[in-house]
């Protein structure tokens, strides 16, 4: 069945005055995707260019109103982010992607709380976005360069993803849905809750995580999928093997990340809850075919 | 391998004086003082201060006081001496060129106050002990500290800051004023972008009520833009040279460590894996440029050239590596303006470059690879095993 972006899913974009959201469109529409409607804020923004029969709305509301949607692009300028996605919350979408990157942390951490407050999966900032291939594209990931397949993906950096897609390609592996969390900071949702998600997809055999060093969301997911009551086999990548971690800049930091954050101390945690690390991109295709069917 | 890998790993940390006249705007107490940047300076200085000073280097560093860069002074002709031996001396790396005087406060405790932001949240932070062994007394002892995460919207809440002291051993009669530190401390880190402030040590005076001996404050550089005040803040200029050095717009990162190979690659988390993966075949990414920026603005053509010539042009470079995955960008577009840059001359090149190209649009641009003479490789592993080859040759 795949997650987040399916078949039926009715999609609004936000943010048409970026070129990319407009490339995006495009793409969408070559992938089959439903595009229910673009919100433009500024009417202007749609002046010169939307895609031929779909509807244009200036706010979530109105677009909700009139369309029902069900996942909401957000390709909107970093400043613009907060109130936009504050907006799309209010209007009830379920599923807010948000692709815009350099958005403030403050920001970050707002639009997050109120996402969680009101139920919504907001994923990203600074996501490469959402793909099931065959059915349904939100996001810059393309089918070119993956298969249909049974393999849930979740990554934070979207280069990193291609890479193991195309990688997984070439062996003859495919997947059912990749999800791009975002490397930044502060993220609406993290390797836990696509890991549930993963965990109730009947289709889904086994989870693809790619992560890196920094944070400790990896130490996150691998006590989650530790103590998870259902279990699917996961296998891991984490970049960053070759460079120390940056000098942290405060004692809170500092008392914070102690022992953790680094290569190793994710390899080992993941390591620990089962989880298969593979040394490098390549071997990710060859450890998902040692797993057990 | 120098690198900031997260978007925040630049974030600009305030001098001390300027975070303290921040603190003093928003009711947070810290002592008098005065910024001199030469002797006549300190002179006119000394004419508001009591005899009894503290000297802080300004520099954009932490560990000061482990390293020289606080000195303590009793009357005029100490604090000449003390202004001599930090001006133009380097702590961690930092010269030092102002250098904050303030009058010495007299304490009965070092508490620690702080925000953060982590896993997504706001949180407060007070310590029980403070000051410059904060982070060794907090291993030793992990109640130290209390974590208060903090509504983003409402601040922090009463009956929070009320437990947390409790749990500190807070004196009843200070907590009014702890509670206006956190207060403080959550409307500063939201008026100026701040990722995280610390003050370290807050002092308990004799006579009651609490002063911040010292202030850091590291404020998001993706959000400088919007806090023009915060941004012409900037610390002295030679301690922001963190920046890479660019050319021709594009950022070209070296490897402290040497190395053999040239890599342009497109994003940053691949680029990452790619450098592991070379570093361990024993090779070494000397210089790493990201194309992404070239690509995005429309000078793809320009950005390969620019980096096929400083690899051609640096000694230590011996084979380059272009592998680029894409999806955002059309592959196809990007290989026209490749085989652009490359020339005419496929495999004839001094230096052998390998191409590892995957994306949307592959198959015209495949085409254009086939007709140019230019293979593709067929994996990652192959392109990294014939880069290293290629290097040791």
């Amino acid at each position: 069945m795949a997650i987040l972006a399916l078949p039926e899913t009715r999609i609004l974009v936000h943010g048409i005055g970026n070129p990319l959201a407009r490339f995006q469109c495009e793409e969408m529409l070559r992938h089959g995707t439903r595009l229910t409607g673009i919100v433009a804020v500024d009417p202007g923004d749609t002046e010169h260019w939307h895609p031929p029969n779909i509807p244009v709305f200036q706010s979530a509301w109105d677009a909700m109103a009139s369309v029902k949607a069900d996942l909401s692009m957000i390709f909107s300028p970093p400043y613009a982010v907060k109130s936009e996605v504050s907006e799309a919350v209010a209007a009830g979408i379920p599923i807010i992607v948000c692709l815009t990157e350099h958005v403030p942390l403050h920001d970050a951490v707002l639009i997050r709380h109120l996402a969680k407050r009101a139920g919504v999966t907001l994923i990203g900032p600074n996501s490469s976005g959402v793909l099931s291939p065959g059915r349904a594209k939100a996001g810059f990931f393309v089918e070119d360069i993956c298969l249909p397949g049974n393999v849930g993906v979740i990554t934070k950096s979207g280069s990193l993803a291609y890479a193991a897609l195309a990688e997984m390609k070439s062996a003859g592996i495919g997947i059912s849905t990749v999800v791009a969390i975002g490397g930044d900071v502060v993220k609406g949702t993290g390797f836990r809750e696509h890991l549930a998600l993963f965990h109730a997809d009947l289709e889904t055999q086994a989870v693809v995580l790619l992560g890196e060093i920094g944070g400790c969301d990896e130490e996150q997911a691998a006590a989650f999928i530790r103590d998870a009551a259902t279990k699917k086999p996961v296998v891991a990548f984490i970049s960053g093997r070759s460079v120390p971690l940056g000098h942290s800049m405060g004692h809170a930091g500092a008392i914070a990340e102690r022992g953790r954050g680094d290569y190793h101390s994710k390899s080992r945690a993941l390591a620990a809850a089962g989880v298969h690390v593979a040394e490098n991109i390549g071997e990710i295709p060859r450890l998902l075919k040692l797993l057990p069917r | 391998m120098r690198l900031d890998l997260s978007p925040n790993g630049c974030d600009m940390l305030l001098l001390e004086h300027r975070g303290k006249a921040l603190f003093r705007k928003h009711g947070v107490p810290t002592p008098a003082g005065v910024v001199v940047t030469d002797g006549s300076s300190l002179a006119q200085a000394l004419l508001s201060l009591p005899p009894r000073l503290v000297l802080k280097a300004q520099v954009a560093t932490g560990g000061r006081g482990k390293s020289g860069g606080v000195a303590f002074a009793d009357g005029a002709e100490e604090a000449r001496r003390a202004l001599a031996a930090l001006l133009g001396s380097r702590i961690n790396g930092h010269s030092v060129q102002s250098v904050l005087v303030e009058e010495r406060i007299a304490f009965t405790r070092e508490r620690y106050a702080g925000i953060v932001i982590e896993d997504g949240e706001i949180r407060l932070l007070f310590g029980r002990s403070g000051g410059v062994d904060v982070e060794d007394i907090t291993a030793a002892d992990p109640t130290n500290f209390v974590s208060i995460t903090v509504d983003p919207i409402e601040g922090p809440a009463f009956d929070q800051l009320q437990a947390c002291f409790a749990r500190l051993d807070y004196a009843p009669g200070c907590r009014a004023a702890y509670e206006r530190i956190g207060c403080a401390l959550f409307a500063m880190s939201r008026t100026y972008d701040a990722t995280m402030i610390e003050i370290n040590p807050l002092v308990e005076l004799p006579e009651g009520g609490l002063v911040a001996l010292d202030a850091r404050l590291v404020i998001d550089d993706g959000a400088l833009d919007r806090q023009p005040d915060i941004a012409a803040m900037q610390p002295h200029p030679n301690v922001t040279s963190r920046a890479p050095n660019t050319f021709a717009g594009l950022k070209f990162r070296e490897n402290s460590e040497g190395g053999a190979i040239g890599l342009i690659g497109l994003g940053g988390g691949l680029n990452v894996a790619l450098m592991d993966w070379i570093a361990s075949t024993g090779s070494k990414v000397a210089v790493l440029v990201d194309i992404d920026e070239a690509i995005g603005a429309g000078q793809a053509l320009q950005g390969f050239a620019a980096a096929l010539e400083a690899f051609n042009r640096n000694p230590s470079i011996r084979s380059v590596l272009i592998n680029i995955i894409t999806c955002g960008y059309r592959l196809d577009e990007i290989v026209a303006s490749l085989l652009l840059a490359l020339g005419p001359d496929a495999g004839q090149r001094a230096k052998p470059v390998i191409l590892h190209l995957r994306g949307n649009g592959m198959a015209s641009a495949q085409q254009l690879l086939t007709t140019a003479g230019w293979p593709n490789s067929p994996s990652i592993a192959a392109a990294i095993e014939a880069v290293v080859a290629a290097a040791k040759s």
